[in-house]
């Protein structure tokens, strides 16, 4: 029996404490920061949408700073001689910031499209995801959407009545490939974000995320170059 | 040429213009370059004439061949190597033009040196200057010169279409096809088929004509031989003799053959006879197929020649077996038995004379017989064979070209006519070309068989091809389909067929089916023995060298390519396998977050860990064998180690199993409703619309991620506490502190306060305290709060405990009492609560009243018999606690609070039980969740094993261990208490009685289980008792009837051995969901959930919904199928292994007792330690009276004043129980005059389990 057994950890850390234990709380990492918005949606058969949204990333990420959920304002189309596109619009704006030290588990936005159908149940219209941008820029994503289908056109039509339209226990299963051969959808619509995304440090633990522009050697930059080099 | 010099010019012009003349290392530059003395300025000047001069100048080789001598010179031989067996590598194909060019330089150049050449000829040159795989160079980054220039697709991809000419026309003719075997073959059919088959066997025997061609050989022999007698030379008789042998061979030979055709001709007249019979049993003809025989007559002349014949063969034979005979041994040779001997021969193998010679003709014209019966049952044939048709695949490189209409197969002949002509283009040669043959019925296709078909020689076109017959078989049909095949040619009449590399290989290699794999292939170079050296073989030789090069990745720039190889990866790097194993779901790794990126950063401990692991996997097996040695410690940890080896194993199933998912756990999806719910919807349709009151359906709580248990707030409001025992004469610093009190007016009260108690908790490192209170039945009301920073689990423990504050003066100057005040709070130990944080987690809040867990014996402090006035509220009088116990108060909760996310019940293991049992609990489940969610009810449970079984199963009668003394116990309470000794820990899986005794380790459940089975035996119900205690959270009880007394019942707690009675107030068990035994599992369905508020009636329907109802269709497993042995063998605990602990222990705990006290010193009285020794045998056996013990104090006490307890434990490991001793805080005394006595004892019960005490004591002489 060792002699100093400090009194506050003598205890054994058990398997779970040690499995789930955060690791390398100041070592290097990298930084993904995602801001935008989940602009709208273009479902043309609905009409009163609103989305829930989440991001799902990896073990190895972390949030530091913004919110990983969220849920928008049921919108509703304005009327056709007024917008010809039909869009529902949220405008619903995302800011998350993580940190990690693996690129795998890439974030992703999950966005789950509910509205009331004909008797005002709430029913999920939608499930549709998106990768955050893997490097620094700006794009608007379009992510195409859809919904669990009914197992059976017994069960369809009951679901019909009773509201209760098959829908996914987590939807984080649309961000995952497994299981999905089991799975019958119907597809319905796109909602539409615009992702900014920023990262830091990538380079420093070893990520290659955008190829170096060539630099073009032609006559001018030559010149440009040597008259530098004469002027020093 | 002249072209060339015109453009060099030209760009001479250009630079004389662009630099000025008279730069003169230019041009001296131009001249060595020329190599002529002839100056710029004349060059430029050069008209046509010059030109032609300057071709004087300029050296072009030719492209012609250079002549074989020329190359090697004069003194050179012409060999060549290959032909003189020697290897040669297939060169580097470089155009013959180049090649030409080079070898005239170099020639021209130095006509002498032929070491450029080989003795062929050839220029010496590489082997293999191409790699086999292509390498990329590494390229700098900067090097800008490389880029990939874009260029647009559209304008190659001609060249991907492979032009006509390259195309490959195969035709393929299917002319039908035949069955010989088919499941609806008729006994005529199969006979029919056996009469062609042997048909076919008497053509060819017939064709070959072997019998009159060895019978031809023989005369001939027999001729020679004769000639040769006739010589008799001497010198001859060698060749006589192997003459004989000869002719004895032949002739045996030529005698079988003939039988062979003879027995074939008649096997052939027997199937041909029993069809006819056949044909006249059943009264009609189901087939076509018909036997002509034609015999000759045979004439009288040729019948005597027959016979003549006949006899000289007899004769012949007769004679030659005679002299064989002599030959062998002279021994009486009986004439007519040789000759008999000899008939016999050749009547098996000869036509006999006077037999007509036969000629059979095998026809397919039969007239079927058309009358009603006949009809009947070919009608019926045909109906079937209707159903299945028969159509035909065909495959070209293993995909589907094309399928053939189903044909219905002919019921007579049981084939089909096709006459198919198929053309086929194809890119690619051909190298598996096959036909499926199916059968398709109303529902299915089925592939009867695949068979590959021959390809047409080369050049050979379809209708020069013949036809053939392709077998097919499979274990109920067999057939033969008749086709052929043939290269195409197009209208121009050109024969597209593959080119000529495609004979090649397919020649060398697929006739001799070189195997694929690298092993087989060695091997079949070592068996068959081909010429290394051999050009032709050399692909074959490369191939395998490439294999062999695979295996050692010799080759230097590959090896560059490779990432990093298999062993590295699996030694180097600490944090690839950490993630490894993360990935595989190891329980050590599985949860881990933020694996850092490089491995350095990685955490000591765990690196260590990761080692430990590896170095116990690699002894696992032996690890779990080999039985701990003596030592209790030892033991322990072997033990707890296997329980979480069974842990891991089962998790690891679990999420093996609950990798493959079921729609139903991805998809919420209601269930088809009945009538009457789908009736109230639609209702719900026409009923009046309120707006008012908004309908939303609940939505399903979804858990989502990061939801912790992080920053949230512990609370814990203590609000008073009862019977708090008080000091006796305990008075730490007399002279000064008793001046201090009475001097001071204030103090006069002060004086007499018995006790200052306060409460401490403490949870995970944080503690918070409330502020000291006076009296027995204080009163503090303080809100405590730990805000909880790390992550928590289940079994962290909040602890709460009660410490007497004694105020010590420590004043010096007596004259500064007035101004100064100076005084140290010293704590003392007055009891605890532990509390696990799940308890907490999943109720929200704890509130009520709890004993505390007191030992029995506190030297120094007594409970006043005033404070026992809340005795009788607190519980009945008879209970041992109601007179002596403390009760604390307090209100636990978590702000905010946590989402108590049940977990999802993903794993599914692989359930023993028969799947209607299965099903049938698990909807019994449902239903009692349906009733009441809170209450969990446990229906099948983890075994070691990883299967579920139902947890009736798990209960049998146990006798309980004979322990030699009682001491006044009941062997129930010995039992109880044996149970409590065995040392728990949390896991999911429940153990048998064995495994656990063997372990000497359990779990809560477990350990439940064993109980109720020892008490089973005792002459008592006993049940499982599930439940839920306030401050144990989910937990085991056992349930027992006196049979005797049957309204006596009594609640066990594993814990501590304690026995409850049903009414106790401060029963650990408040809520009580389910009673499980071996008979049933009953569900309590009472509102009320408390035991003391309870019927336990276990018949009333309306109480306790039992799973197994007596008209049930699904029984309870049977008492045979109780995974509980019948009896347990019971070891005794060896006595050393007792004393070894006990002597550890004691040193280790004064060890850390010294290193707590920093910068003061501790003594230790041996007399004290000595009587705390011989006093816990006394509180070991005397159950709950201290008179004893006491009497054995005396003296001790009478000199010292004392503070001190006795802790009675269960002995885990050698940390708990050093923690338990630092919990109670007894090294804090800082008195410089402060002896301690400390005793430790270990009483054995049998297997391993021990009964741990430890009294520390802390004494002050009295003055």
């Amino acid at each position: 029996m060792s002699k100093d057994v400090s009194p506050n950890n003598v205890g054994r850390l058990s398997a779970e404490e040690l499995s789930s234990r955060t690791l390398a709380v100041g070592g290097s990492h990298f930084i993904v920061s995602v801001n935008g918005a989940i602009e709208a949606a273009d479902f043309p058969e609905y009409d009163e949408l609103y989305c829930r949204y989440f991001f799902d990333y990896g073990s190895d990420w972390q949030i530091i700073s913004g919110v990983s959920e969220g849920m928008s304002q049921i919108s509703k189309k304005s009327k056709c001689h007024v917008d010809e596109r039909q869009l529902c619009i949220w405008n619903l704006p995302v800011e998350l910031t993580l940190k990690s030290t693996n690129i795998s588990g890439w974030p992703k936005i999950v966005v789950s499209v509910y509205g009331t159908d004909t008797f005002g149940n709430d029913v999920v219209r939608g499930y549709a995801w998106s990768f955050v941008p893997l490097e620094s820029t700006s794009c608007t994503i379009s992510m195409p959407a859809f919904v669990p289908a009914s197992s059976s056109r017994l069960q369809e039509m009951t679901a019909w009545f009773t509201g209760r339209r098959p829908e996914f226990l987590n939807p984080a299963t649309v961000a995952h490939g497994e299981s999905r051969e089991l799975l019958r959808t119907n597809s319905h619509g796109v909602v539409m974000a615009k992702l900014n995304a920023l990262t830091k440090d990538l380079a420093r633990c070893g990520y290659e995320t955008s190829s170096r522009e060539p630099r073009s050697f032609n006559l001018a930059s030559i010149v440009s170059d040597m008259e530098q080099l004469s002027i020093k | 040429m002249e072209e060339a010099v015109q453009k060099s010019r030209r760009s001479l012009n250009a630079k004389d213009e662009a630099e000025p003349p008279e730069s003169p290392p230019h041009v001296t530059n131009l001249q060595e370059l020329l190599g002529a003395s002839a100056s710029v300025a004349e060059f430029k000047e050069a008209s046509p004439e010059n030109v032609a001069d300057l071709s004087q100048i300029l050296y072009y080789p030719s492209s012609q061949a250079v002549v074989t001598e020329e190359k090697l010179g004069s003194s050179g031989r012409v060999r060549f190597l290959e032909e003189e067996g020697i290897y040669v590598p297939t060169l580097p194909n470089v155009r013959w033009k180049m090649r030409s060019k080079m070898e005239r330089r170099l020639v021209t150049d130095n006509p002498a040196n032929n070491k450029w050449f080989q003795e062929d000829g050839e220029l010496k040159s590489c082997e293999e200057e191409m790699l086999d795989n292509p390498v990329r160079p590494n390229f700098d980054e900067e090097n800008i010169t490389i880029g990939t220039i874009f260029k647009d697709c559209n304008q190659d991809i001609e060249s991907f279409i492979p032009s006509s000419d390259t195309m490959i026309l195969l035709e393929l003719q299917l002319n039908s096809l035949h069955f010989t075997q088919h499941p609806l073959f008729t006994n005529e059919h199969s006979l029919a088929q056996r009469l062609t088959e042997t048909f076919y066997c008497y053509q060819k025997k017939l064709a070959a004509r072997s019998f009159e061609r060895m019978s031809k050989r023989l005369t001939a022999l027999r001729h020679a031989y004769e000639l040769l007698r006739s010589k008799k030379d001497e010198e001859m008789q060698e060749k006589i003799k192997r003459y004989e042998l000869e002719i004895k061979d032949l002739r045996t030979t030529t005698l079988l053959e003939g039988a062979a055709e003879r027995s074939v001709l008649s096997a052939v007249l027997a199937v041909w006879q029993e069809m006819q019979d056949l044909r006249e049993r059943q009264g009609f003809v189901g087939c076509p197929t018909k036997l002509t025989v034609n015999q000759g007559t045979v004439s009288d002349g040729r019948r005597k020649r027959e016979e003549k014949i006949w006899k000289e063969t007899l004769k012949q034979i007769v004679r030659e077996l005679r002299r064989e005979k002599t030959e062998e041994e002279n021994e009486e040779s009986e004439g007519p038995d040789l000759v008999e001997k000899a008939a016999k021969l050749l009547k098996e193998s000869l036509k006999p004379p006077g037999e007509p010679e036969m000629t059979l003709l095998l026809t397919q014209d039969l007239e079927i017989s058309s009358d009603a019966r006949s009809l009947k049952a070919q009608n019926r044939l045909q109906n079937h064979l209707q159903r299945q048709k028969i159509c035909l695949k065909v495959l070209y490189n293993n995909s589907e070209v094309c399928q053939t209409m189903p044909y219905v197969l002919d019921s007579q002949t049981f084939s089909f006519e096709m006459g198919i002509m198929l053309p086929l283009s194809a890119v690619h040669w051909p190298q598996n070309f096959s036909i499926q043959i199916l059968e398709q019925s109303a529902i299915k296709r089925t592939i009867l068989s695949e068979v590959s078909l021959p390809l047409p020689e080369k050049g050979c076109t379809r209708e020069m091809a013949q036809v053939e017959k392709v077998f097919f078989g499979s274990e109920t049909h067999s057939g033969y389909v008749l086709c052929k095949t043939g290269w195409g040619s197009d209208a121009e009449g050109n024969l597209h067929q593959p080119s000529g590399r495609f004979w090649e290989t397919s020649c060398t290699v697929s006739t001799r089916k070189v195997p694929k794999s690298s092993e087989e292939l060695q091997v079949w170079i070592d068996r068959s023995r081909i010429d290394p050296n051999n050009p032709a073989n050399s692909e074959i030789i490369s191939k395998a060298k490439e294999h062999a090069l695979d295996d050692s990745s010799a080759d230097p720039l590959t090896s560059d390519l490779n990432f990093c190889t298999e062993a590295e990866f699996r030694e180097g790097d600490a944090r690839l396998k950490i993630l490894e194993l993360r990935e595989q779901g190891h329980p050590g790794f599985c949860n881990m977050k933020m694996v850092p990126i490089n491995a350095r950063e990685l955490p000591e401990g765990l690196l260590k860990e990761l080692k430990e692991r590896n170095w116990q996997q690699s002894r696992q097996s032996n690890f779990i064998e080999e039985e701990a040695d003596d030592s209790l410690a030892n033991h322990r940890a072997w033990a707890l180690n296997s329980i979480r080896e069974i842990k891991e194993k089962i998790q690891r199933q679990g999420r093996l199993s609950s990798r493959r998912k079921t729609m139903r756990e991805l998809v919420t999806e209601d269930l088809v409703p009945d009538i009457g719910t789908l009736g109230l919807t639609l209702m719900a349709w026409f009923q009046p619309s309120r707006p008012l009151r908004p309908m939303r359906k609940p939505r399903p709580h979804v858990a989502l991620p990061g939801t912790t248990a992080l920053s949230t707030t512990l609370i814990i409001n203590v609000v008073s506490a009862l019977q708090v025992p008080t000091r006796k004469d305990l008075d730490l610093e007399p002279s000064s502190a008793g001046a201090f009190f009475e001097s001071s007016p204030t103090n006069a009260t002060f004086n007499t306060v018995a006790v200052r108690p306060f409460v401490e908790v403490s949870f995970k490192g944080a503690t918070a305290r409330t502020r000291a209170a006076e009296g027995a039945n204080p009163t503090w009301n303080s809100e405590l709060q730990i805000p909880i920073q790390e992550e928590v689990f289940d079994h962290d423990l909040i602890s709460i405990r009660l410490f007497d504050e004694i105020v010590v003066d420590v004043l010096d100057d007596e004259r500064l009492r007035d101004i100064d005040v100076h005084t140290r709070h010293e704590k003392a130990w007055l009891g605890a609560i532990n509390i696990p944080f799940s308890a907490v987690q999943r109720t929200s809040k704890i509130d009520g009243t709890f004993p505390l867990n007191m030992q029995q014996l506190l030297l120094g402090y007594e409970q006043e018999e005033q404070s026992r006035q809340f005795g009788p509220l607190l519980g009945p009088l008879d209970s041992p606690r109601g007179s002596s116990c403390t009760f604390l108060n307090f209100f636990v909760t978590l702000q905010p609070p946590m989402v108590a996310t049940e977990p999802e019940t993903t794993e599914r293991l692989e359930c023993l039980e028969s799947s209607a049992l299965e099903s049938h609990l698990e909807n019994w489940n449902s239903q009692v969740t349906a009733l009441f969610s809170d209450r969990k009810v446990p229906t099948l449970v983890a075994t070691s094993n990883g299967k579920t079984v139902c947890v009736t199963r798990l209960f049998r009668p146990i006798n309980p261990p004979e322990l030699k003394e009682s001491h006044g116990r009941s062997s129930a309470e010995l039992a109880s208490r044996f149970v409590s000794l065995i040392p728990r820990t949390s896991s999911s899986v429940c153990l048998s009685a064995e495994e656990i005794l063997k372990l000497c380790y359990g779990d809560i459940m477990s350990n439940a289980i064993l109980l109720t089975c020892l008490l089973q035996s005792l002459n008592m119900d006993a049940w499982l008792l599930v439940g839920w205690g306030f401050t144990r959270g989910a937990a085991y009880f056992v349930l027992t009837k006196n049979k005797e007394s049957p309204n006596e019942m009594l609640i066990w707690d594993i814990c501590t051995g304690q026995n409850f009675k049903l009414d106790d107030p401060f029963c650990p068990a408040t809520l009580a969901w389910a009673v499980v035994n071996h008979e049933n599992i009953w569900a309590n369905i009472q509102r009320e959930s408390a035991p003391r508020r309870m019927r336990f009636d276990l018949s009333r329907a309306s109480d306790w919904l039992a799973a197994f109802a007596p008209a049930s269709i699904v029984a309870v497993p049977g008492p045979e199928a109780a995974l509980q042995p019948e009896t347990v063998q019971f070891t005794r605990t060896p006595e050393d292994s007792c004393k070894e602990l006990v002597a550890r222990l004691e040193s280790s705990l004064k060890d850390n007792f010294m290193t707590w006290r920093t910068n003061l010193r501790t003594r230790w009285n041996r007399h004290c330690c000595s009587v705390l020794r011989k006093v816990l045998p006394i509180l070991e056996n005397s159950g709950h009276s201290k008179k004893e013990a006491m009497r054995e104090l005396q003296p001790l006490i009478a000199a010292h004043k004392m503070i001190g307890f006795p802790l009675h434990l269960t002995y885990a490991d050698d940390k708990e129980v050093i923690r338990t001793l630092f919990s109670t805080q007894l090294h804090s005394l800082r008195d410089a005059e402060i002896e301690f006595g400390i005793a430790v004892a270990a009483f054995p019960y049998v297997n391993n389990a021990v009964s741990l005490w430890v009294f520390i004591a802390a004494l002050s002489h009295r003055r």
